[in-house]
């Protein structure tokens, strides 16, 4: 069975529900990110299983003990819930060494005195930071003082890790880096891992599954390419990745296969939906699926360059087509002439 | 270009240094004469620090001044802090109402809180007679040594609170949820999280609380005398009378003995409040601050902050207003049938007293006023200002610190006796005016450089690179948005003039009357019914204003 049960949380803020009935389950050892805009609520979940904001409503279950149950009345305090917490902001105490903050929770699980300095240097060696024990946070690098707030959450064996936008203080270099080995070092120590992010390509590299929330539902609960190549919604598909995207309506239906036409265009993709004949639609795709061609053909769309910025590995080009604005990359400047835009049917994504 | 002397910025630094600097040379070159200065046999001596150091008196009055000092910081800073924690960390209930609670005794007068201490809880005091009535013999000796430390600790929680409070309140909720996370409950969370976080401040606070120990006058005046129990400040007042001729020399020595104790002390505790800054600028994500759950603690908190609450602002309160009512009292009085009004209707039967109330009220308002202006004039000089004369500037207004408002009263009175041009100021407001201005300088620049740290440089930079000139950007920019600090640091600052009661002391003449002078002077003379009228509308002053800036929603701490 799994060792978290989330169940119709509900939580208000000032007004605000920011939290409308959200359930979900963490097996052993799974990494679940918690994946959505600002303001969907996915870092009040989080907050809700820490027991840092109570909810109003519903049911957070752990290991078979209840830390939160809003009808029976029991509210579970953070401090006993025996967690490890990572902050976005790390929250690492100024006036403690690295080795007193991570001996923090040690010290009051009443360890004795030389196990925690084993425990505490087994940690540090661990996560890569032998040596520094007897610094103060400020003399840390950003990683550094990353792998210090994830030490200190990890070092008293929590039943659970929660990381609040781990990595998003880091620098874009730094960041991926720190992906592969935040990932490897959950998977070794065999914990079960929540992750709150807003970074998408964070979500799809770590996490095991993906909760992405929407205005505090979820919208969809799947594995990493369950959800980047098959989004059940507009809002997940249009969440994920970067796309193209037309609005039209159904020409016709056969079976999976549809035909969306729009103002002097028309094309064949997979119907996501439960729209018919008729219906108003919205075509998704990305841009990487979103190709350029030498001539006219099915599922191909002329158009006129109308930008083409050079970034590196790629060309970003924008096209107008009658009334749509059209975005594709391009391993080459595209020639000033006419052109025709292809979207594979499989690729093109309708709700 | 060729660099322009700023004239406006120097003239400032100079007017103010005169002004700083010329009661406080006043003061230690009468304490090297043998006589007072005005007399021409005058001589520069050793003689009055000898006698001083030789007098019994002064060796009880230090003694009795440093326990004081010590017990009430001992007392007033493990109080105060846990205090800012419930109320700044905390879901302690009642917490939005109970912050202008707390600060009363920053704006009532020492003066009147004494007298409702002796009111209340002296021999024949209401609250003495109900428990002797009901629960036995009284616990307590109003006039000892113990009680003035305990009511002088009591009274000095706010200061402690306020430094402690504000910089708890600038730190980032998660150092704490971190803890939490970690296993840790909120008593242990405030114990080694949120409190060594905010060390500095709590030490500071410690040294300011020390050192207004060595300042203390109106408690020490009114709960000490009985007993003969003297500290420095009290010593010098009763100095005046020792010998029978005007003794200047040897007050200026208690004088100097005051300041050369509070001036490393204010030194240290500008060092420490400097670390504050330093300390806490680690805020996460500017993310609300969430409070903590007390828990079962919540009701036990809640009580600590009653039985602060009921000794220190509730009983004396209660006395004086109840003094003020009554025609009698003591034993077998009951209260019921001697209530009147007649001690308010007597106060309008002195000239004095209502000159006292009249002066108290313009000297607040409209001195008030002209003193943030100044305050506002020297902040503005500073301001920006990239030359060593700003630093000058900066240690400057902080002189004004340790010099105690009696002393600092005694200064300008011989300014005003020495410097003749200025003698025919000296039966006015402007005297009275002069010296509350620059004992209260630091407190004032305090509130004013905040408003004009609000300034982000770049809304200045801005308009300079328009073309304003320095003159046309503080007109243009910088004043408008210290508006609303501007006013708010005149409502304090009215209610800090209203409550003065030390400086104007000695430069109590007629025509120089304010409540706070008046109520030391009558308290003397033993009437004590006009004292207790005179403390409630001293007292309602002082809450219309606080009234006021709390409507306006000016914050009470710095």
């Amino acid at each position: 069975m799994a060792r978290l049960n989330v169940t119709e949380v509900h939580k208000r803020l000032g007004g605000n529900q920011i939290l409308r009935g959200t359930s979900f389950t963490l097996e052993e050892g799974e990494i679940v990110a918690l994946l959505g805009p600002s303001g969907s609520g996915k870092t009040t979940l989080l907050r809700a299983v820490a027991g840092l904001d109570h909810p109003d409503a519903g049911r957070i279950v752990l290991d078979d003990e209840v830390l939160y149950d809003g009808s029976a009345g029991i509210v579970v305090p953070a401090e006993k819930r025996s967690l490890g917490l990572v902050f976005q902001s790390y929250a690492l105490w100024p006036h403690k060494t690295v080795f007193e903050n991570v001996a923090y929770g040690l010290k009051l699980r009443k360890v004795p005195r030389n196990e925690i300095a084993d425990r505490v240097a087994a940690v540090l060696g661990q996560i890569g930071l032998t040596g520094m024990a007897d610094r103060h946070p400020h003399q840390l690098s950003g990683g550094q003082q990353q792998r210090v707030a994830l030490s200190r959450a990890i070092v008293y064996n929590p039943r659970l890790i929660l990381l609040d936008e781990p990595l998003s203080n880091l620098d874009a270099k730094l960041r991926e880096e720190a992906r592969v080995w935040l990932r490897g070092l959950i998977q070794q120590l065999r914990i079960s891992a929540i992750m709150v992010t807003h970074d998408q390509s964070e979500a799809l590299a770590i996490a095991d599954r993906i909760l992405l929330l929407d205005k505090g539902r979820i919208e969809q609960e799947a594995t990493p390419v369950e959800i980047y190549e098959r989004p059940k919604t507009l809002f997940a598909a249009e969440f994920m990745g970067a796309n193209n995207r037309f609005s039209g309506q159904v020409a016709e239906l056969k079976g999976e296969r549809c035909r969306v036409s729009g103002d002097g265009w028309e094309l064949w993709g997979r119907m996501r939906g439960d729209r018919k004949v008729g219906d108003r639609a919205e075509a998704i795709v990305r841009l990487e699926k979103t190709f350029l061609a030498e001539g006219p053909g099915e599922n191909r769309i002329s158009a006129k360059l109308e930008a083409a910025l050079y970034l590196g590995e790629r060309w970003d080009c924008v096209f107008q087509a009658s009334s749509l604005r059209l975005r594709l990359w391009s391993p080459a400047a595209p020639a000033d002439r006419p052109h025709w835009i292809h979207v594979p049917e499989g690729s093109l994504l309708v709700f | 270009m060729a660099r322009r002397i700023p004239w406006a910025r120097l003239s400032v630094v100079l007017v103010s240094a005169v002004a700083i600097a010329l009661p406080l040379v006043i003061v230690i070159y009468q304490a090297f004469l043998d006589a007072p200065f005005f007399q021409p046999s005058a001589k520069l001596s050793l003689s009055a620090f000898r006698f001083v150091f030789a007098d019994e008196d002064f060796h009880r009055a230090v003694w009795t001044n440093l326990i004081l000092a010590f017990g009430m910081t001992a007392i007033a800073v493990p109080v105060g802090s846990a205090m800012a924690f419930l109320m700044v960390r905390t879901d302690l209930p009642g917490r939005s109402w109970l912050e202008p609670v707390i600060v009363i005794p920053v704006f009532v007068s020492p003066m009147v809180l004494g007298f409702g201490y002796i009111v209340a809880m002296g021999p024949v005091g209401f609250l003495t007679l109900w428990w002797q009535q009901h629960l036995g013999p009284i616990p307590w000796d109003i006039y000892s040594l113990k009680s003035l430390v305990v009511l002088a600790g009591l009274t000095h929680v706010p200061m402690v609170y306020l430094y402690t409070s504000s910089a708890l309140r600038s730190l980032a909720s998660d150092l704490e949820e971190a803890a939490l996370t970690a296993g840790a409950g909120t008593a242990r969370v405030a114990l080694t999280i949120s409190l060594p976080m905010v060390w500095p401040a709590i030490l500071s606070s410690g040294v300011l609380t020390l050192f207004l120990g060595f300042e203390l006058f109106g408690l020490p005046l009114v709960l000490g005398d009985p007993q003969g129990l003297l500290v420095l400040p009290t010593y010098l007042f009763k100095l005046t009378n020792k010998l029978g001729v005007p003794s200047y020399q040897l007050m200026a020595v208690v004088a100097v003995v005051i300041i050369a104790i509070a001036f490393p002390l204010v030194w240290l505790q500008r060092k420490l409040m400097g670390a504050t800054s330093r300390f806490v600028s680690v805020k996460g994500k500017g993310q609300a601050s969430r409070p903590l759950p007390l828990g079962r603690w919540r009701w036990p908190a809640t009580g600590l902050m009653v039985l602060w609450f009921i000794p220190t602002i509730a009983v004396p309160l209660a006395g004086v207003f109840l003094r003020s009512v009554v025609s009698s009292w003591g034993e077998g009085v009951n209260l019921t049938e001697v209530l009147t009004l007649d001690h308010f209707k007597e106060l309008f039967e002195y000239p004095n007293v209502v000159r006292g109330i009249v002066n108290t009220i313009v000297l607040a308002v409209v001195g008030g006023g002209i003193a943030v202006a100044c305050y506002a004039a020297i902040g503005l000089a500073a301001h920006r200002w990239q030359s060593r004369w700003a630093k000058v500037l900066d240690y400057l207004v902080m002189v004004p610190r340790g010099m105690p408002g009696l002393i600092a009263g005694l200064a300008f009175l011989w300014v005003f006796l020495f410097v003749k041009p200025l003698a025919p100021l000296r039966p006015t407001l402007f005297s009275l005016w002069l010296a509350y201005s620059v004992v209260w300088l630091a407190y004032g620049m305090r509130m004013v450089s905040a408003a004009l740290l609000q300034v982000g440089p770049e809304l200045e930079e801005a308009a300079a690179s328009a073309g304003a000139s320095s003159g046309r950007i503080i007109r243009d920019v910088t004043l408008p948005l210290v508006r609303f600090g501007l006013v708010g640091a005149w409502l304090l600052i009215f209610c800090i003039f209203a409550r003065e009661y030390s400086t104007g002391v000695y430069l109590l003449g007629p025509g120089t009357e304010v409540i706070g002078s008046l109520i030391v002077s009558l308290w003397g003379s033993g009437a004590l019914d006009v004292v207790a009228a005179l403390s409630v509308v001293n007292i309602l002053l002082v809450a219309v204003g606080m009234g006021v800036a709390l409507r306006l929603g000016v914050r009470l701490h710095g």
